[in-house]
């Protein structure tokens, strides 16, 4: 894909603002803008994956939010392909001028280079303005099965050989197999392909376990949650413990997160942080999340640089230490 | 012998088989037991076209044409050139200057090598069409294609 | 019952009913663009809805979905290049009336069978939603990978003149389905290192390089003799040629009726989507035809089978989505959070809690139907004009949109190139005749058809003995043997008479 490699994209965004600006269609467009009077164009937002995704979801409120703060459109294209690392790769090859962001998973940066070989990022790849929401993964069961903790579904699985874990992705087969692994049981992985199929596994009781993204939490009545597989606690669920105080020290976060080209300067960064700041108190924003279960977890420029760096480094030993293998 | 009939079936005969054992293994990776192996599905896929092929070639040799076949027209073949060229006009105006040059070129290039000569036409349609993209997803859906 | 009338009284003012005429018209000009699905226009119109009342706000959502699944047709029948992939046997015989001057025909029957299918979908989902969902549920992952073989093995015979080229394009159809991150084991299959075909390879830029580019470059060198051809069908046009006979409506109702029942029935089923549906009431109606020959050379009741199902399956899918929660189909899924934003939770609770605004949602649901008609009959009197404009007119145009619903989806140039190479596999099969029917078949249907049975395999812990707890399964498995016997017996004398799945 020579084409993404070129250095000719501020010469394409400029043509494109200079052309908007003859035609007289509306935006106020600076040429050269600085970083003190950014933003003074529109903004245009990455999203690596489809419309209509849970990601999607919070990336167009958050988008919403910028434009409301920044006085400047925030344009969202998705693009999809790879789990991210398509857009993530566009975004490297872009002005570091804070006009091109991307709205992502931190996933992209700190777990899947560990299970992707083509994908190579590392913290140091790329800037972060912060960090807005988290994702309640963990792992759910049909709610009358007969086991409420880890420990309790060991058991039954010893008594149950055979049982089906439903699994997404790599990451949520590490959980099973690792788990398997320390107690020698003998379960089945049943491949899944979207988080629809996972709500249907688990209402039509096709599996014993299941690895949620948090959709689960819509159908109280007929889910439960067994272990969050994050490093905290779900809101959704307090009582419910931990995939590391259940004695697996597995823990791994998605934390949604604005991610700029490296190089951006330190005031475009201060500026969207703060912008970000004020989605975590937007009635709106919090409205559309909520209703997806989807709790706010704000982290400024510097905290998320901070996490992202230690969860770097936290998730490479739990996936090599699996000994999951690059794919 | 049907000639199009032997040589289609014999080169895609050749191809599939080419696939199973040259492309199959060396682009899908073996997995360890306990999986359906990734390889299963495409290779069934290419013996069966592999197979059917074959058969395809003889019926050809022996006189047998299973179905009808149209012959590639020189007309076809400038088509491909002519409208290829704007494409590639327009791919190269996309990468190197902008997306609206390009969409300028893609709609005006094709109406000029198939031979409309109205000036009205072209720059009516051209604009029009461009402003109709730009006002459905830009204005009307708040989102950006590019 | 009363909530539903109730409902009407609620929803039969001025400014609800516009909104939901505001969603159908987005939805039918979105749909209209090719590349741009019932999804994508869902998903970005939630934002514009955050400022109305619930019933507006959804009856606008759904009206969206509706309308673009009836708008599809419309580029379908006069452009040969679908609005959206579920389209695509629309166009196999609506753009072939188009060019024998019968467009408005085409359009006609389209959206009567997409407004019909609709209604009937929408009236099984008012009428059934409860009993019915909890019956979807015991069709896992075993029992689909059943049904999909049937369905395959009985699409399997539908390949046109040739069994033996038919099979060959079914199976590569499948074969480049399997391009992609395999999703059991998560090992990239023939991606050639491109992060771009992790995904596999999309579906619209090769619908559209396959169906609409190839036929342009077709069209645009044998543009004078058309264009004559048009001219002349045109001036010596039948009445009966712009408008659907009583004769062609007695012949349409039962292909209707029954795609109807298939779409409503893939509706329901998890997974399946509109894609499905449409193929598979198309090529039902073909097998079941006394002159299978005779389609994708301009036959109405093609037209009707396919909008009938692609539109009955939107309604479907939201079945399990309100009775249990459940989302049957992407829109579902998006709708979810619609849903939940203004209040109303999906799920059996929902008609507990919220009769009145289940009453007002099924009663917007069938305004929608009835408007579609309206905006539907409109709309096409105008777009059915583009026949008449000279072809090296109308190309420009069609590749210009082309290369905007391929390039939209992921806003990348790869997509651009997917698309160029298969309007040259396109142009290619067209040539030598294999049928890009039962390919494009092959693709939608290989890779649930996959992925069920790697499911399968899991839950039944690798022992057919354990298929007893299946029931449904082995009926359908049954089924499968059964049509296999009687196409191999049909098919005798030609050698290859085994249609594509039984290879499994």
């Amino acid at each position: 894909m020579k084409h993404h490699v070129t250095k000719t994209a501020p010469v394409l965004r400029r043509a494109i603002s200079t052309i908007a600006l003859a035609l007289g269609l509306g935006t106020l467009v600076a040429s050269g803008a600085q970083a003190q009077d950014y933003p003074s164009k529109p903004i245009t937002m990455f999203i690596g994956y489809g419309a209509g995704g849970q990601t999607d979801l919070v990336g167009r409120g958050v988008a919403q939010v910028l434009s409301d703060q920044l006085g400047v459109p925030v344009n969202v294209v998705n693009k999809p392909g790879s789990g991210g690392a398509l857009a993530a790769y566009q975004l490297q090859k872009e002005d570091p001028d804070g006009y091109t962001v991307m709205f992502h998973t931190d996933g992209i940066i700190n777990a899947e280079p560990f299970t992707t070989k083509r994908i190579t990022f590392t913290p140091e790849d790329f800037e972060y303005a912060g960090m807005i929401t988290a994702f309640q993964q963990g792992l759910a069961a049909p709610k009358d099965a007969p086991y409420d903790t880890v420990a309790e579904f060991v058991d039954w699985a010893k008594q149950n050989p055979g049982a089906v874990f439903g699994s997404l992705s790599p990451m949520a087969k590490l959980y099973m197999d690792e788990i398997a692994k320390a107690n020698d049981l003998d379960v089945n992985i049943m491949p899944l392909k979207s988080g629809g199929e996972v709500v249907n596994t688990l209402l039509g009781k096709q599996v014993a376990l299941v690895f949620s993204g948090g959709i689960h939490y819509r159908y109280p009545d007929e889910t439960k949650s067994i272990a969050a597989t994050t490093t905290f606690r779900h809101p959704s669920a307090p009582d419910v413990e931990t995939i590391n105080e259940a004695g697996y020290p597995l823990g791994m976060d998605a934390r949604t997160t604005l991610i700029l080209p490296k190089g951006t300067p330190r005031e475009v960064l201060e500026t969207l942080s703060t912008a970000l700041a004020a989605a975590a108190t937007d009635e709106q924003f919090q409205k559309v999340v909520g209703a997806a279960d989807i709790p706010i977890m704000y982290f400024d420029l510097d905290a998320a640089a901070e996490e992202i760096t230690q969860s770097y480094a936290a998730n490479k030993a739990i996936i090599e230490g699996a000994g999951i293998e690059p794919q | 012998m049907k000639q199009t009939e032997f040589y289609s079936g014999a080169v895609i005969c050749g191809l599939a088989l080419g696939t199973i054992f040259w492309v199959i293994p060396w682009q899908i990776e073996e997995v360890g037991e306990g999986y359906v192996s990734p390889r299963l599905l495409p290779q069934i896929c290419m013996w069966l076209i592999a197979g059917l092929c074959a058969l395809q070639a003889v019926n050809g040799l022996r006189g047998i044409q299973s179905s009808g076949v149209t012959p590639i027209r020189r007309a076809e073949i400038f088509t491909f050139l002519k409208l290829g060229a704007v494409l590639a006009l327009s791919l190269a105006l996309f990468v190197w200057v902008a997306p609206l040059a390009a969409g300028i070129s893609l709609i005006a290039g094709a109406f000029l090598v198939l031979g409309e000569r109205n000036p009205l036409v072209i720059l009516g349609v051209t604009g029009g069409l461009l402003l109709l993209i730009w006002g459905v997803f830009y204005r009307l859906l708040g989102t950006a294609i590019v | 019952m009363d909530y539903l009338i109730s409902g009407f009284g609620n929803v039969l003012n001025v400014s609800t009913l516009l909104w939901v005429f505001i969603g159908v018209t987005l939805g039918y000009v979105l749909g209209a663009i090719p590349g741009l699905g019932k999804a994508t226009g869902v998903a970005v119109s939630i934002p514009l809805t955050f400022y109305l009342p619930p019933i507006s706000a959804i009856a606008m959502l759904i009206g969206i979905a509706k309308g673009s699944a009836a708008g599809s047709a419309v580029s379908a029948i006069l452009l040969n290049t679908p609005g959206e992939p579920s389209s695509a046997p629309t166009a196999l015989d609506g753009y072939p009336l188009a060019r024998q001057g019968k467009a408005q025909k085409a359009l006609k029957m389209g959206l009567f069978a997409s407004v019909c299918g609709d209604f009937i979908s929408t009236l099984i989902l008012i009428s059934l939603a409860a009993p019915l969902a909890s019956y979807a549920l015991l069709i896992g992952p075993v029992e689909l990978c059943a049904i999909l073989l049937f369905s395959l093995t009985f699409i399997g015979g539908l390949s046109g003149t040739s069994l033996v080229k038919g099979v060959i394009a079914g199976a590569f159809g499948v074969f480049l389905a399997t391009v992609g991150i395999e999703i059991e084991t998560f090992v990239p299959r023939l991606t050639f290192g491109l992060l771009e075909l992790d995904e596999g390879i999309s579906l619209i830029p090769m619908a559209i390089g396959m169906l609409a580019l190839a036929e342009m470059i077709v069209q645009a060198s044998n543009m004078r003799a058309l264009d004559q051809e048009a001219a002349a069908l045109r001036d010596g046009g039948h009445p009966d040629d712009q408008r659907v006979t009583r004769d062609e409506w007695l012949r349409c109702l039962p292909v209707i009726g029954r795609g109807s029942l298939i779409g409503s029935v893939v509706g329901i089923l998890p997974g399946l989507g509109a894609s499905v549906g449409s193929f598979m009431s198309y090529s039902a109606t073909v097998r079941l035809s006394k002159n299978p020959g005779s389609y994708g050379t301009g036959r109405i009741e093609g037209v009707a089978a396919a909008e009938s199902a692609d539109n009955a399956v939107v309604p479907a899918s939201l079945i399990p989505l309100f009775a249990l929660g459940i989302p049957g189909s992407v829109i579902a899924a998006i709708l979810i959070s619609a849903l939940i934003m203004h209040g109303l939770t999906p799920g059996p609770l929902m008609f507990k809690q919220q009769p009145q605004l289940v009453g007002d949602l099924y009663a917007s649901l069938l305004c929608a139907s009835v408007i579609l008609l309206v905006v539907g009959y409109t709309g096409q009197k105008l777009f059915a004009q583009v026949v008449r404009v000279p072809l090296r007119r109308v190309v420009p145009v069609v590749i210009f949109l082309c290369c905007v619903g391929a390039y939209m989806e992921t806003s990348s140039l790869f997509s651009i190139y997917l698309m160029l190479f298969f309007t040259v596999l396109g142009y290619v099969m067209r040539k030598l005749d294999y049928s890009f029917i039962t390919f494009l078949i092959g693709f939608v249907i290989g890779p649930n058809l996959e992925l069920t049975f790697r499911q399968s395999i899991q839950l039944l812990d690798g022992k057919v003995s354990r298929l007893t707890e299946h029931p449904i399964a082995v009926v359908f498995a049954l089924m499968t043997l059964a049509t296999v016997a009687v196409i191999g017996w049909a098919q005798r004398p030609k050698p290859a008479a085994e249609p594509l799945p039984t290879s499994r």
